[in-house]
């Protein structure tokens, strides 16, 4: 029998080495220590991943899904697993176009989620396409708990990173947004002295709206509201902003003209430098609360990140 | 620009569009001139109702436009680019509408004839399988047999690699030592002489080797076979090693691109796994059972079925073992549940493809013997297997995320997989001697 034992032992032996090899591989220590913002290349559409220093994690829109590619499967999730995190504390969708909420049912299907937030929407826009529903009833089959969120609201993410909600307005104060696209969530990311700002589909009238609230919306980095488009990032909402970065999230050759070459006029005047993704690939902004870094996928940041000071 | 070449392998419909690889023969220039070429391209055809679907071997004419492939623009992207530039294609020719291409011979050459031979069998024994089970559990079955994931839905092979089960349906050495013992089996109650048995087990090996598409790891298996088979008759004792020594040569000989393909990579070693630790664990297992067996006569009946489902266990361990550093620096992911998983499958997938292997060789014969096999083993086999697969498998849950471990970490992860095998061996070096 004695053999018997070491025969169960050399089993057990295996198996342990396995699972010790697989934890050994995944182990990563809490956070890298560093905020870091990605803004995915998603081709025409949104999807950022917000970690935070503490290693909390939050993806911002889901990219698109079109019949041949969903790049919620192709390119968000092959990051998440890249960077090892194995759940999302919450998926953001800033609203329930296909460009930002379509790769939205294989992040569901692929990775535990803490909670969904969702803009909470007039009434007017309350009612969701066919694909909107499936989407969302993805995540209710993982039992993932939804939270509606509008201006006055916010996040904490970990001790040290906050959003809060700057748009929509709760329904029946002030102004009511009147397209699904300015009824986006938009959301002001702090962490230290860094600030980044973050737009969804937004437009003119959202912006306005923020403006006239007297809500302050400075910000180091500022996400370019509706891929570029001349319905948003107006003037008015540039100088308000006055971002040493602009972020642009646009699909090469897209058949929209985004992005407009207003808009470009526009940051251009303020000074910003303009990032888009279709040009230089996914766009990595780390900070450690004074500063900042910027890293991009293709030139002219790939080899050597820009260290970018805060006033 | 317009080219003409042969498809060198099955173009995959996908989205209206056949995708395939075309090696380029003539290229039509300015003025209509044409100038002989040669070099690889993938070539996307859309596709067209009123027109036959093109196939392996197939001439083809197409123009359209010529682009690079895209290079990944994220981080952890797998990238189309570095996937092609290892097989030496580096452009894609789409062509510009439906009517911009055409299939102007069909094949001749005796190779491209064999491939499409396999390929027909294939689709002739998913139609046997399917006569008398669901779809996803002939496609399973299928996949069992001949490897590859063509046959079942992508949820289904999306739950198999999440419980870390994909290794099931890639063909290689278990079905090739299936089936070469099937043939043994059958030539020794035959009584046929050793040299005709070695001739029959190797035609065998080569055959299934075919049947199966070719892949690295079954033809690597079949050689290494085709050599163990055949070194008695030489005069030449039987050395592992050295048979998978010879494989690599010919692998890399045929195709040296082959090493850099994961496909490649993976098969050796786990192969190379097995060799290191193999002898450790059946000695012990030898000993255990006889010691066993004389405590008890009545014992030696499940002796056999014992065997087998330690046998299962013990080779998804050690392959799920050898195979996790480069698994984990492609995939950047791990099975959570696969331990459990492949404990539970693994003696269910030993069984099933010698007997998948005897309802195709009743079919013809007597049909109402194959659909009993299938309805009563078969079916409920792979129902078994696929729901192991879901529940260990379709959870989000059941991957884990690791970041890529870095070459160094791969080769000192070997270096301790190699001690292991060591101390192992070492413990075990007396028993069963
Ligand atoms: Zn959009």
């Amino acid at each position: 029998m004695r053999t018997a034992a070491k025969l169960a032992g050399f089993i057990l032996a295996m198996i342990v080495a396995v699972l010790l090899g697989f934890w050994l591989a995944s182990y990563r220590p809490a956070g890298s220590g560093a905020f870091r913002f990605t803004m995915l290349n998603v081709g025409q559409g949104d999807a950022s991943v917000i970690e935070s220093p503490e290693g909390h994690v939050i993806l911002i829109d889901a990219g698109p899904a079109m019949r041949d590619d969903d790049t919620g499967r192709r390119i968000v999730l092959p990051y998440l697993r890249r960077r090892g995190f194995n759940r999302l504390d919450y998926a953001v969708l800033t609203h329930w176009d296909l460009d930002h909420a379509g790769g939205a049912e294989a992040i569901a299907d692929g990775i535990r989620v803490g909670a969904l937030i969702l803009p909470r929407l007039p009434y007017r826009l309350s009612h969701l396409t066919t694909t909107a529903q499936r989407i969302r009833s993805a995540f209710e089959r993982q039992s993932v708990p939804v939270e509606y969120l509008s201006r006055g609201d916010g996040i904490a993410l970990g001790k040290q990173v906050t959003l809060q909600v700057l748009s929509p307005p709760p329904p029946g104060v002030g102004w009511t947004p009147t397209s699904d696209n300015d009824a986006s969530l938009v959301l002001m990311v702090r962490y230290g002295s860094f600030r980044l700002l973050l737009t969804g589909d937004a437009e003119a009238e959202a912006e306005h709206d923020i403006i006239r609230r007297g809500l302050d919306v400075r910000a180091s980095v500022l996400k370019i509201g509706h891929h570029g488009s001349k319905t948003s990032t107006s003037d008015r909402w540039c100088h308000a902003v006055q971002p040493k970065i602009a972020l642009i999230s646009v699909g090469k050759e897209n058949t929209y003209g985004h992005p407009s070459r207003q808009v470009l006029e526009r940051l251009q005047r303020i000074g910003s430098r303009v990032l888009r993704t279709d040009r230089n690939g996914a766009i990595t902004i780390e900070s450690n609360g004074t500063s900042f870094t910027v890293r991009t996928m293709l030139p002219p940041y790939n080899a050597k990140p820009a260290r970018i000071v805060i006033r | 620009m317009t080219v003409t070449g042969r498809l060198i392998d099955e173009p995959e419909a996908h989205n209206g569009i056949h995708i395939g690889t075309l090696a380029v023969g003539v290229v039509d220039g300015p003025n209509g001139i044409t100038h002989r070429s040669n070099g690889l391209l993938r070539i996307a055809l859309p596709m067209d109702a009123s027109k036959q679907p093109p196939h392996i071997g197939d001439m083809v004419r197409l123009r359209g436009q010529i682009r690079r492939f895209r290079s990944p623009t994220n981080p952890g992207e797998s990238g189309a680019s570095a996937l092609w530039e290892r097989r030496g294609l580096f452009a894609r020719l789409n062509a510009s509408g439906t009517t911009a291409w055409s299939v102007i011979a069909i094949p001749r050459a005796p190779h491209y004839r064999l491939a499409a031979a396999a390929l027909g069998l294939r689709s002739r024994t998913n139609a046997i399988f399917s006569a008398h089970m669901t779809s996803d559990q002939a496609g399973l079955i299928n996949g069992l047999l001949l490897g590859g994931r063509s046959d079942l839905t992508g949820r289904r092979a999306n739950e198999l690699t999440r419980a870390g089960l994909a290794h099931i349906i890639a063909a290689s050495g278990a079905n090739i030592a299936s089936i070469i013992g099937l043939v043994l089996l059958l030539l020794r109650w035959l009584r046929l002489g050793d040299r005709l048995t070695a001739s029959v087990c190797i035609l065998a090996a080569s055959g299934y080797a075919v049947a199966a598409g070719s892949q690295p790891a079954v033809v690597r298996a079949a050689i290494m076979a085709s050599i163990f088979v055949a070194a008695p008759l030489f005069n030449r004792c039987r050395d592992g090693a050295s048979a998978l020594c010879v494989a690599a040569i010919v692998a890399l000989a045929i195709d040296p691109a082959n090493i850099a393909d994961p496909g490649f990579q993976l098969s050796f070693t786990i192969v190379a796994g097995m060799m290191a630790f193999w002898p450790s664990w059946s000695a012990l297992l030898a000993h255990v059972l006889r010691k066993d067996i004389a405590a008890s006569r009545s014992r030696r009946s499940i002796d056999i079925p014992i065997r087998m489902v330690l046998n299962g266990v013990a080779l998804s361990v050690i392959a799920g073992m050898t195979a996790a550093p480069i698994t984990l620096q492609i995939f950047n992911s791990a099975p959570v549940y696969g331990v459990w998983a492949n404990l539970l499958v693994a003696p269910a997938v030993t069984a099933i493809v010698p007997i998948a292997l005897l309802v195709l060789a009743f079919s013809h014969m007597a049909p109402a013997l194959s659909g009993l096999l299938c309805h009563l083993i078969l079916a409920p086999v792979a129902a078994f297997i696929l729901n192991t697969a879901t529940i260990f498998g379709g959870e989000p849950s059941s991957t884990l995320s690791t970041p890529s471990p870095s070459w160094p970490v791969v080769l000192i992860s070997y270096g301790v997989l190699g001690g292991l095998a060591f101390a192992a061996r070492r413990a075990t070096w007396p028993i069963g001697r």
